[in-house]
């Protein structure tokens, strides 16, 4: 007979332990089975989800590299988004007068201006001239207008000297490149007389050195010189940068310039339609980039269908000694969050190295036909973030039907196969 | 003392509704009480697993009233008898059902972690009691790389890891060979009378129920006859034949007789098998067949009506029995010889044979390759397959369902289990030599 005295009697029910559920690590630990039950599987499966979201971190993060190299060329510099190119409509034969500039000075909106005045000159380097327009402006004007030299750099107040396009140069049959900064040129301008029929002529006082060259191929040759070193003032300018206080005033200096008769160019209008057009871009190539993670996400959905297909037997047993509804359920989820999560971790992999593969292969083309080296991409943080908790959520999503099945089975299941 | 596990008229139905609709349990009461080691013992789909299950929370009956620790089971929500099952009661399986991805010492963790406790307490219990259960050096191995009786204990290890006052078996040694049965029936009996432990143990097999205080015998989804083994029982040792009077009270000394010789000398074979010889037996022992026809017939494959016993283990039988016939003996005398000396288990045999058949060869096999053969020798052994069979299957690559062995071995092995089978006390000279 059984020894009864050494028996208590039983406490069901109640336990020191108050979970009742697998706890954060053996949820973890568990999970981590299919990789050693089924690695080849396990390993496609994030290989799936790898390239699909390395497709959307290559497509989008393309996106941002083509706005961030738009918009950058757009917007130079900070100053320049806050300032507004104005002059007179072309019909109207009017010219900004000094008169124009003080009123637009005294505007309380305006913080400062940069009048560009352009006529017609010579530039003669040491043998060969060549007729140009000559860019009258104060060194301020690369910073309001944005303008950068693609070569060499602009001269100051204190530094004086020229910054001249790469078609000038040709006229002059100077090297277009790098090798010609440092050399000087002199310059003559044209100035109309007050009718209009005639031309003073006014010499630079002494020869100009290139500080920096301007790559464009469409407009006429022309060459900035600062106004300093002009010995008789323009009489008029044609156009003139009015940067505005701050971000706010730039609408209310535009409507009183408007008022006073002027056009407005301003880079900000630029800026905003290239976000524009490049959100659409991004878009676009963002929705190429899920389509890639939905089937890959598809793939994944019909692994976690079969991985609970082969565990009908193993859920029974679990639950028969003890596995709650829920831990079932968790461990499923568990699994397939670990696999969309390393689906992300290896997409953004695949995404980077691929775009890095295809900037090589683009500079190297870009190179060789003569162009400037670029970086076509660009994989900002909090995308990257991004995508890995959208990995994750992929793969809670996939696995949440196997997982709800699952978790209903009953431990029957078990005994009955 | 009150009862722990207390049944009200319990009805379970199959496929309630359905044309294939079973009344599986049929008004069935019962009380256990706390420290007591019961079983429920009966013919296979009597019902009695699923009343086990019923217990277990796992099913739950159509009617009735199933009273835990003076609580009723069918107003648990599904989260309360998961936790029922965490720390109320244990289970032991028939095929063991180790989680196979997982390691040995991983499967006896499983259900504390499931309740929740803390992985080092869990480490501690978990060595506690595989050192009991001697398989604390297997701790690292995976089930797939343990013997059958070894899986069996890394389970009832499993069973005890949250230290339930109820251990529930269902056939736990129906998959084991003789010794390892006996191990489990000594490590069950241990925990009963040491530790305390309820033994809710399901079988069929009579001799299983030597160390059980109280019998539920149990037929067609009905309890037949309760019996307690007092003090004067468990004295005068009865026989696995007294258990087969009591369930099958009924049948004629004959039928009974071949019901459970039946039983006994094809121990390991499928129920149908076994239904088949007891049917040749009882025409045998009443005269109604001959001896050389009893022997045919055992021999017949399975497919052709017969019993499907290779040639000589049927003359063998056919000796025996015919021993038995003209010595006249008492039933109690015969089950007794029988329980003592039993027929050699297949499972035995077949791993004997196995290790035989590869004695000659270098080559390493895996678990997986073990396990096939290991059932190709089985299915020829009980004449399921021919030889030609048996070595096609041999040289089938593994992932096509073969052992996955070169052409000259699979041709080399399967003449070697053939001459064996053809050859008179060959099975035996193996089993004493790896015996010795």
């Amino acid at each position: 007979m059984p020894d009864l005295e050494k028996y208590q009697q039983p406490q069901f029910f109640v336990s020191e332990e108050k979970g009742h559920n697998l706890r954060i690590g053996d949820l973890f630990r568990l999970s981590l089975r299919v990789f050693k039950v089924r690695p080849m599987r396990t390993f496609l499966t994030i290989l799936g989800v790898s390239v699909g979201v390395g497709t959307v971190l290559f497509l989008v993060s393309l996106g941002y590299g083509l706005q961030y190299i738009l918009i950058g060329k757009l917007a130079a510099t900070e100053d320049s988004l806050i300032s507004l190119e104005t002059y007179y409509p072309a019909e109207s034969d009017l010219n900004i007068s000094y008169h124009d500039i003080d009123n637009i000075i005294a505007f309380p909106e305006t913080e400062e201006v940069s009048p560009v005045g352009e006529f017609s000159g010579e530039a003669k380097s040491d043998s060969l001239s060549g007729f140009l327009l000559v860019k009258i402006i104060k060194p301020n004007f690369f910073r309001l207008s944005g303008i950068k030299p693609d070569l060499g750099s602009t001269f100051t107040e204190n530094e004086k000297g020229t910054v001249i396009s790469n078609t000038a140069l040709r006229l002059m049959n100077i090297k277009e490149d790098q090798t010609s900064l440092g050399k000087d040129v002199s310059v003559k301008i044209f100035y109309p007389n007050q009718d209009g029929l005639d031309t003073k002529t006014v010499s630079i006082e002494s020869r100009l050195v290139i500080k920096g060259i301007v790559a464009d191929e469409f407009s006429p040759p022309f060459v900035y010189i600062p106004s300093d070193a002009v010995a008789e003032k323009p009489p008029f300018f044609q156009r003139i940068f009015a940067k505005a206080k701050d971000i706010n005033t730039v609408e209310p200096l535009r409507d009183k310039l408007i008022e006073k008769g002027f056009l407005i160019s301003a880079r900000i209008d630029l800026v905003n339609q290239a976000k524009k057009i490049m959100v659409v871009i991004t878009t676009v190539l963002g929705i190429f980039g899920i389509t890639a993670l939905i089937v890959s996400a598809i793939g994944m959905f019909n692994t976690m269908i079969i991985g609970f297909l082969e565990r009908i037997f193993e859920v029974g047993i679990m639950k028969s000694i003890g596995a709650t509804s829920r831990d079932i359920r968790n461990l499923f989820l568990m699994e397939s969050l670990i696999m969309g999560l390393l689906g992300g971790i290896g997409g953004i992999l695949v995404g980077i190295a691929s775009g890095e593969l295809f900037n090589l292969g683009v500079n190297y083309l870009a190179a060789n036909l003569g162009g400037k080296p670029v970086n076509l991409f660009i994989y900002p943080m909090r995308f990257i973030l991004l995508i890995i908790t959208m990995s994750g959520v992929v793969g809670v999503l996939s696995g949440f039907w196997p997982a709800r099945r699952a978790a209903k089975l009953s431990a029957k299941q078990a005994f009955t196969k | 003392m009150e009862a722990i596990i207390k049944l009200e008229n319990v009805n379970f139905y199959y496929d309630k509704g359905k044309p294939t609709e079973v009344h599986a349990l049929k008004d069935v009461n019962l009380e256990i009480k706390a420290g007591e080691y019961i079983s429920f013992f009966g013919p296979s789909g009597c019902g009695k697993s699923t009343l086990l299950y019923i217990i277990a929370g796992v099913e739950r009956p159509d009617s009735g009233k199933v009273i835990v620790n003076g609580q009723d089971l069918m107003k648990f929500s599904s989260r309360e008898l998961a936790i029922y099952r965490q720390i109320g009661i244990g289970i032991i399986f028939q095929n063991f059902n180790l989680i196979p991805s997982i390691k040995n010492f991983d499967n006896v963790t499983l259900p504390m972690a499931f309740l929740g406790i803390s992985p080092k307490k869990r480490e501690q219990r978990a060595s506690e009691i595989m050192a009991r259960l001697g398989v604390a050096e297997l701790m690292d191995r995976y089930p797939f790389e343990l013997s059958g009786g070894q899986q069996q204990r890394v389970s009832i290890a499993r069973s005890l890891a949250n230290n339930p006052p109820v251990i529930l078996a269902d056939e736990p040694i129906g998959n084991l060979d003789s010794v390892n049965a006996n191990n489990v029936l000594d490590i069950l009996k241990e925990f009963n009378q040491r530790d305390g432990k309820s033994i809710i143990m399901v079988t069929h097999e009579a001799w299983s129920l030597k160390d059980v205080n109280k019998i539920f015998y149990m037929r067609d989804g009905a309890i037949t006859k309760i019996e307690e083994k007092g003090e004067k029982m468990a004295v005068k040792k009865v026989g696995a034949g007294y258990y087969h009077k009591n369930l099958f009270p009924e049948l004629p000394v004959i039928e009974a007789r071949a019901k459970v010789m039946a039983s006994l000398i094809l121990r390991g074979y499928s129920q149908e098998e076994i239904k088949r010889l007891e049917y040749f037996l009882s025409h045998y022992l009443r005269n109604q067949i001959d001896k050389e026809t009893f022997r045919m017939v055992l021999d017949r494959p399975y497919k052709e009506g017969g019993v499907g016993l290779w040639k000589q283990r049927a003359k063998k039988i056919a000796d025996y029995m015919e021993n038995i016939i003209k010595e006249e003996k008492e039933l109690e005398v015969l089950y007794k010889k029988l329980e003592r000396d039993p027929e050699t288990p297949l499972y035995e045999e077949v791993e004997k044979i196995q290790r035989w058949l590869l004695g000659d060869f270098t080559m390493k096999i895996t678990p997986l390759q073990a396990r096939r053969l290991n059932e190709i020798v089985m299915e020829r052994i009980r004449n399921i397959i021919l030889p030609e069979h048996f070595q096609k299957i041999l040289n089938l690559p593994k992932d096509e369902g073969g052992v996955g062995l070169k052409i000259r071995t699979s041709l080399k092995i399967t003449e070697k289990l053939e001459t064996l089978l053809g050859r008179e006390g060959g099975i035996e000279a193996i089993t004493k030599t790896a015996n010795a």
